[in-house]
């Protein structure tokens, strides 16, 4: 365990250090967001709050789940692209030939990418405070709202991890990005999915998993604490990690070969 | 131009579409992400038409119209990352040292962008007739639509070339595109303008695109608005861009 | 470029230093990798090499040499065969392997992003050496392969050489009882190419490290290496002391320069008879049949047929020379074309 540890560190700040040394990246990472947060409430915020049943009057507490469902799809690119670059540069085969462990590499890997994905919903919510956002869970929700942006950042995370193990280029993975940002546009990110108008859009929508992994956060934005959204996020992210998990376990023992 | 002139531009425009069309990699993205976004906005918004001061005939064909545009600068930005491949691959050169007279090569690069635009806006009409998208404008008032979407590929292009000619290298990409994205995404794109909130209210009052956007609607609507306005818009920025790009090619033929 | 100092320059023989030290030897037998269609990379090689040892893996691309170390470093599972590293079976004790050898793969595998320091403590941890160790034996190694001035600059700058470098030294953090060296020198210039031979010849001299190193440079083998296994189409075609296999050889090679340029050709013929054809960028040259007891019908046999010579040079053999007699094609000649090194006609060269 102390030796997991001893190793965990190091990796982790690496993969931090990896990110924050790439400023486009980083810069990616929250002005994206920012400005999808802001064109969603901008365009509409006004008629969107009108609707009967529209479940708040403030339409920028309501779009500012959006950018953490968000900051799970970023992750696909950081984790992916990072562990993609060093199947690319070798470097993996270097992690191979030392005594790490497949999980520890990937906790390792995905510990910089959680960490981004806190700092990114601190920001997310202080830009949504200002717009004039709230909690309705209070100061504890803003807490779970931020870990749940992580909790999404490790689940995507891992797909792109795995996705990268498998396809061996950090570019390929970036490709998973625009997959993802296509499925969170046919997702429930502008209205609540009993108010989508268009039934074949709101089954598309229901079968989305992008649609849970953003309502979980966004419920305790909007109503508060309401346990079915929440649940719901957590068993769909977790039908999604699970299976990645496996799959990117896999692929990183048959990297090292080991008996 | 000389015949000689039109035949290098023709000839450059058709490597250029033939390459976009026979790659998935670039004409996928081309035209899956208007269609994607085509299908997002009427999907998951259309509830919007139900507002009582929404005052378009059609969701369907409001959409329509900003993916149009969207979608003509796309293609712009797109053939302009198509050049800066050029030059990554040194290809680009090989085309200036072949070429006579290299501002003919800028004219296939437009004649390019002109086509790919022309078959994109067909593909989104077809699907927007096929949601159930109609028509209320006259041929003449659906044609000047078409030909401000033109117009603003035109210049699109143009951006991209002129960039492309000074950085000549790929990672321009999202760099080329922002200046792009930003005003078509701070426009009216899912509710006319009144109904936008109001810092976003505000942004829109001063976006060129907005008088873009409106114009279309308007043509499409048969009930034309700013339309003299939009081309003076895309028009003049068209001539701006030209030098723009003109100056990079100068540049490119300087070094 | 300066010389290693060998094995003998050290004052250490080679079969004292192997005395008790049998654990840090290589013993392969039989060992195949045969890819997906049927491909076999290596095909039955036997090799064995002595704790201590600098080994040379000589081969052309392609050879089978980095596959051969891949398997040596339990980063690709043999199909067929046997291979021990430092006493552990690479097949089924691949822990205890990666634990006893350092490794510096032909690619240095570096994150650009990071700089020195950043990756010594990486590997320092990855390797399980205490936290306190961390910062002195980092700075230990970055200085012993004189880095210290760089260590803190982001790895992405540094020059080929500078990889190569760090690399060796990432190698070594956890004091590895064998280190496999892929190409290390690969692409690199002189003097960089010079300093890391000085430091792989200083490991084995002063540590008892057992080196496996590839290479597909002759002066690299056989400047460092104690002993060279020629490897061609995934077989060892040759193995021994580079002495002993040039003394299989024998032969040396005569190499002359026409005064007139235009006489290349009928010069390259009049050689004929006294040997098979040998590379020449400037004349022409011929390894001797008999040895350098030839010289003299050589020398009267030009003079009979009137060619004013400008140069007259005796060749001891060379390893290119080994490589040519066992597999009938010139080592260096395949680097050179792979490397994209366009080879000018002769008679371009003689107008040149």
């Amino acid at each position: 365990m102390k030796g997991f540890a001893a190793q965990i560190g190091p990796l982790a700040q690496r993969s931090i250090v990896r990110t924050f040394r790439r400023p486009p990246l980083v810069a990616a990472g929250f002005v994206f967001p920012l400005i999808l947060y802001g064109f969603t409430y901008g365009g509409l915020g006004k008629a969107a709050t009108k609707l009967p049943g529209f479940p708040t009057s403030s339409y920028a507490t309501f779009a500012l789940g959006l950018t953490f469902a968000y900051a799970g799809i970023y992750a696909t690119t950081l984790a992916g692209g990072q562990i993609g670059d060093d199947v690319q540069t070798g470097f993996i085969k270097r992690l191979a030939l030392t005594r790490l462990g497949s999980i520890t590499l990937l906790l390792g890997q995905l510990t910089g990418v959680v960490f981004f994905a806190f700092l990114q919903g601190a920001v997310f919510l202080a830009v949504g405070f200002a717009l004039g956002a709230h909690v309705a869970a209070g100061v504890g929700g803003a807490f779970v709202v931020v870990a749940f942006g992580a909790f999404n950042a490790i689940t995507l995370g891992t797909v792109g991890i795995m996705a990268a193990l498998r396809v061996g280029s950090g570019q390929a993975v970036a490709g998973l990005f625009p997959v993802f940002m296509a499925s969170m546009f046919l997702s429930s990110m502008n209205l609540p999915r009993d108010l989508i108008r268009a039934g074949w859009f709101r089954t598309i929508a229901t079968y989305n998993p992008l649609s849970y992994l953003m309502e979980a956060p966004r419920s305790l934005l909007v109503t508060g604490w309401s346990p079915e959204p929440l649940l719901l996020g957590l068993l769909v992210g977790a039908s999604i990690f699970i299976p990645a998990l496996l799959s990117t376990a896999a692929s990183l023992r048959a990297l090292s070969v080991r008996k | 131009m000389t015949s000689s002139d039109l035949s290098i531009m023709i000839g450059v425009a058709r490597r250029q579409a033939i390459r976009t069309f026979t790659t998935p990699q670039l004409v996928i993205p081309l035209v899956l992400f208007p269609l994607l976004l085509f299908t997002a906005f009427v999907g998951s918004a259309s509830a919007i038409a139900k507002n009582p001061n929404f005052d378009y005939y059609d969701y369907t064909a409001f959409e329509f119209v900003y993916v149009l545009m969207q979608s003509a600068a796309s293609a712009g930005v797109a053939t302009g990352i198509a050049v800066a491949q050029d030059f990554e691959s040194g290809f680009a050169r090989r085309m200036l040292v072949a070429t006579p007279r290299r501002s003919v090569l800028l004219g296939g690069i437009v004649l390019a962008g002109i086509i790919q635009q022309l078959w994109l806006a067909a593909v989104l009409l077809v699907v927007a007739l096929a949601a159930g998208m109609s028509i209320h404008g006259s041929a003449i008032e659906v044609i000047g639509m078409f030909g401000l979407a033109l117009l603003f590929n035109i210049a699109g292009t143009l951006y991209a070339s002129g960039v492309a000619f000074r950085a000549q290298t790929t990672q321009v990409g999202p760099a080329l595109q922002l200046p792009i994205l930003l005003p078509l995404f701070f426009a009216p794109v899912y509710a006319p303008r009144k109904l936008l909130t109001h810092w976003l209210h505000e942004v829109a009052n001063w976006n060129p695109v907005t008088p873009l956007l409106e114009a279309g609607r308007g043509l499409l609507a048969g009930a034309p608005v700013s339309v003299a306005i939009a081309f003076g818009i895309v028009g003049g920025a068209g001539v701006l861009l030209a030098v723009f790009a003109f100056t990079g090619l100068r540049r490119v033929e300087r070094a | 470029m300066t010389a290693p100092a060998g094995p003998e320059a050290s004052g250490t023989p080679t079969a004292i230093r192997r005395r008790g030290e049998d654990s840090n030897s290589i013993e392969v037998e039989g060992l195949v990798r045969e890819f997906k269609g049927g491909f076999r990379a290596v095909d039955g090689l036997d090799l064995h090499v002595d704790p201590g040892e600098i080994y040379g893996f000589l081969g052309p691309n392609g050879a089978g040499k980095s596959t051969t170390v891949h398997m040596l470093t339990t980063l690709l599972t043999p199909t067929g065969g046997t291979a021990r590293v430092a006493g552990y079976d690479v097949a089924k004790e691949g822990a205890e392997v990666r634990r006893a050898i350092g490794v510096a793969l032909q690619e240095a595998a570096l994150d650009p992003l990071l700089n020195a320091h950043e990756h010594m403590r990486l590997q320092c941890a990855l390797q399980g050496l205490p936290r306190s160790e961390w910062k002195a034996r980092g700075d230990e190694l970055i200085e012993r392969v004189g880095l210290t001035s760089a260590a803190g600059r982001r790895v992405g700058g540094y020059s080929g050489g500078m990889r190569r470098r760090l690399d060796l030294a990432l190698a070594l953090v956890h004091r590895p009882r064998v280190i496999f060296l892929d190409e290390p020198t690969t692409g690199l210039d002189p003097k960089s190419r010079g300093d890391l031979w000085d430091e792989i010849a200083r490991l084995a001299r002063e540590e008892g490290v057992t080196i496996f190193l590839t290479t597909q440079y002759l002066e690299e083998a056989d400047l460092l290496a104690e002993r060279i296994g020629i490897i061609d189409h995934g077989k060892m075609v040759a193995e021994g002391t580079p002495a002993e296999l040039k003394a299989e050889i024998g032969r040396p090679t005569v190499e002359i320069v026409p005064r007139d340029p235009d006489q290349r050709a009928a010069l390259a013929a009049a050689l004929r008879r006294f040997g098979e054809p040998a590379v020449s960028t400037k004349g022409a040259a011929v390894r001797l049949q008999h040895g350098a007891e030839d010289l003299p019908d050589v020398v009267r046999a030009l003079d009979a047929e009137g060619m004013a010579i400008e140069s007259l040079e005796l060749h001891a053999p060379t390893l290119d020379d080994v490589f040519l007699t066992q597999t009938g094609r010139s080592l260096e000649e395949e680097v050179r074309r792979d490397s994209g090194i366009i080879e000018v006609p002769p008679e371009l060269a003689a107008r040149a």
